[in-house]
């Protein structure tokens, strides 16, 4: 064979692995930046779902190839509702509704995220907060109390908010229970959420309910309050029947902490 | 820089530079430079002796590429901006590409490794975040896989230094490094990379072999240790805190004790109990204290700091940098450090106390 020939081949042959080597190359890079714009993606997705769960149940399900199946543990439920807030909304405008709503909702998450809780639920104008659901907390009754004492706080500045506005204030009830309850992730393959199920759930919904009965806002248990100390200040209430117990419920009035 | 350095919060230091000229010159001769927290440390002698050896630790039986990688992921976990910019810089002077720091950041890097290495990752992970702190059974299967027991004990205690090392800066809020973060890209760091990377090596603390210990605060932790060189850190670091009297001796006990609660050690707890007795604090008052988080002994400022305690167990650095800063205006300076060191070395030994379970 010719040499000229033997160096065209050659040359061929060296310039279609450059040009192999460069088309990889820009593949490889094309891929990488796919790779970085999903990986952004995922982190946005990630900031955005924190909205709706406890941001330690995001990092626990995407930071691991943990289900979160849920498991019996000892948590404080507080329930907190907002009193006449149906009657309110026949009167008002939507807008001006889901406005009030949103900066109650802060006011409220903030005194409950700065006690080591977590709002696990919003529904209408209730909400459903959890102290020692989902990290280890020795100390979640009393968190649980002075988170309320916190909210309750947190409202009366709210309410200096609202009155400057011209709007209706608020008034809220508040109920604490401590118990076993089942916590996890809980639905099927299509919808799931981190819940709470037991019946701590259901008295702790009850008590808040009784705050109507008894003309205030804030009733703790028995239980919580066997496990308070001598710097909450209490009110005992008369027992009062409630749905689905046989037996009336003591609860107790949280009139104040010493060291709030 | 990488776009993990750029996202992570810092704040403004939290407390003042204290000027030592000697402290300075003893820091300079050990470490080559003067890191800006060891001049905000300089107040307290055990921690800043601490501090000295717990920023330059070697390890001696883990292999150097899984220790290297260690440190960046604990500093990667507790995302302390100071620590992983340094660890950052340090890997690269030790000749890692950045595709495979970046690799290590993203997570992505266990797909390439083998079964032993990736165990060693995951355990480093889950001792830095501790939710929870890592079980018996996350040690045997180290075991299992050919890890030696000194090795176990090397990777608990080198997560432990690290995580005390990153609570120190990142409560503090010291400055980052940023001349050094950007000399492995520079002209020189290039050009002379082999030389600058053998220094840093050099400027490592190896420690002087095995120790003895028979007494102190938490001996069996420190006594599992012993085998260890660099771990006598902590053992000069726990006396060294227990005899310092700028903070009162209930409350750093608390401050163990609400750790150990925390994390649900239950040895650590029964350990903290047994030192509350050796120092006489009556059994009753402990457990009061440690339920209700108070102590009437304790002054004002010392209970601020017993309650912020239980927030340096898990935080996210912008909050608790805030809380810092809060605590500053209430708390005098020389208390918050302490405060600080006391603190960070009671989340590093209840984390280390996996090696008793």
């Amino acid at each position: 064979m010719e040499p000229l020939v033997i160096y065209a081949i050659l040359s061929l042959i060296i310039v279609s692995l450059v040009l192999l080597h460069i088309r990889q190359r820009t593949k490889l890079k094309k891929l990488e930046r796919l790779l970085d714009h999903n990986t952004s993606r995922l982190e946005q997705l990630q900031i955005d779902f924190g909205r709706f769960a406890p941001h330690e149940v995001i990092e626990r399900i995407t930071g691991s190839d943990d289900e979160y199946a849920p498991t019996m543990r000892s948590v404080t439920v507080l329930f907190a509702d907002i009193k006449g807030f149906t009657k309110m909304c026949d009167r008002m405008d939507p807008t001006t509704v889901v406005s009030i709503l949103n900066g109650y909702f802060q006011s409220m998450s903030r005194a409950i995220t700065r006690h080591h809780g977590d709002i696990t639920e919003m529904m209408g104008d209730g909400l459903l907060a959890l102290f020692g659901a989902i990290d280890n907390n020795p100390w979640q009754v009393q968190d649980a109390v002075q988170g309320a004492l916190a909210m309750r706080e947190e409202l009366k500045a709210y309410n200096q908010k609202l009155k400057s506005k011209s709007l209706p204030e608020l008034s809220i009830g508040m109920g604490i229970h401590q118990g076993e309850v089942l916590a996890g992730i809980m639905g099927n393959y299509k919808l799931s959420k981190f819940g709470v199920v037991g019946d701590t759930i259901n008295v702790a919904s009850r008590v808040e309910g009784l705050c109507r009965f008894h003309q205030v806002d804030l009733l703790i248990t028995e239980e919580v309050k066997r496990q308070l100390d001598h710097r909450f200040q209490l009110k005992k209430m008369p027992a009062q029947e409630v749905k689905g117990k046989d037996e009336p419920i003591v609860t107790y009035l949280v009139e104040g902490s010493s060291s709030l | 820089m990488s776009d993990l350095l750029k996202e992570l919060d810092w704040a403004e230091p939290m407390l003042p530079v204290v000027p030592n000229t000697e402290w300075e010159a003893t820091v300079k001769k050990q470490m080559g430079t003067i890191p800006d927290v060891m001049t905000r440390v300089s107040g307290s002698p055990w921690l800043r002796e601490l501090m000295l050896k717990g920023m330059r630790v070697q390890a001696k039986y883990i292999p150097k590429h899984l220790e290297e990688m260690g440190t960046l992921i604990c500093s990667q976990e507790n995302a302390c901006r100071f620590c992983y910019g340094v660890a950052r810089a340090q890997m690269k002077l030790f000749g890692y590409s950045d595709k495979l720091i970046n690799s290590i950041e993203q997570d992505m890097l266990m797909a390439e490794l083998d079964e032993k290495d990736r165990t060693f990752i995951r355990f480093c992970r889950n001792l830095a975040r501790s939710k929870p702190r890592p079980s018996k059974a996350d040690k045997e299967k180290l075991l299992s896989l050919g890890f030696s027991s000194l090795q176990v004990t090397e990777m608990a205690f080198q997560i432990a230094r690290e995580c005390f090392v990153n609570r120190v800066v990142t409560f503090i809020s010291s400055p980052p490094m940023g001349a050094f973060e950007k000399l492995p890209n520079s002209f020189i760091g290039r050009l002379f990379r082999p030389i600058i990377a053998r220094k840093l090596r050099s400027l490592g603390y190896a420690g002087d072999g095995s120790f003895e210990v028979e007494d102190g605060p938490f001996l069996p932790v420190t006594k599992a240790l012993s085998e260890i060189p660099t771990a006598i850190i902590f053992k000069e670091g726990l006396q060294g805190a227990f005899e310092s009297e700028v903070l009162s001796k209930e409350l750093k006990i608390l401050m163990f004790g609400v750790v150990a609660r925390t994390l649900n050690c239950d040895y650590c707890s029964t350990a903290c109990h047994n030192l509350a007795e050796d120092y006489g604090f009556d059994r009753e008052a402990y457990n009061d204290a440690l339920a209700t988080l108070s102590l009437p002994g304790l002054s004002a400022q010392e209970q601020q700091l017993l309650h912020w305690t239980r927030e340096t167990v898990h935080y996210q650095t912008g909050p608790i940098q805030s809380r810092v800063k809060e605590l500053s205006t209430q708390v005098s300076n020389d208390k918050l450090l302490e405060a600080i060191g006391v603190a960070s070395l009671a989340n590093s030994v209840v984390r280390l106390a996996v090696l008793m379970e």
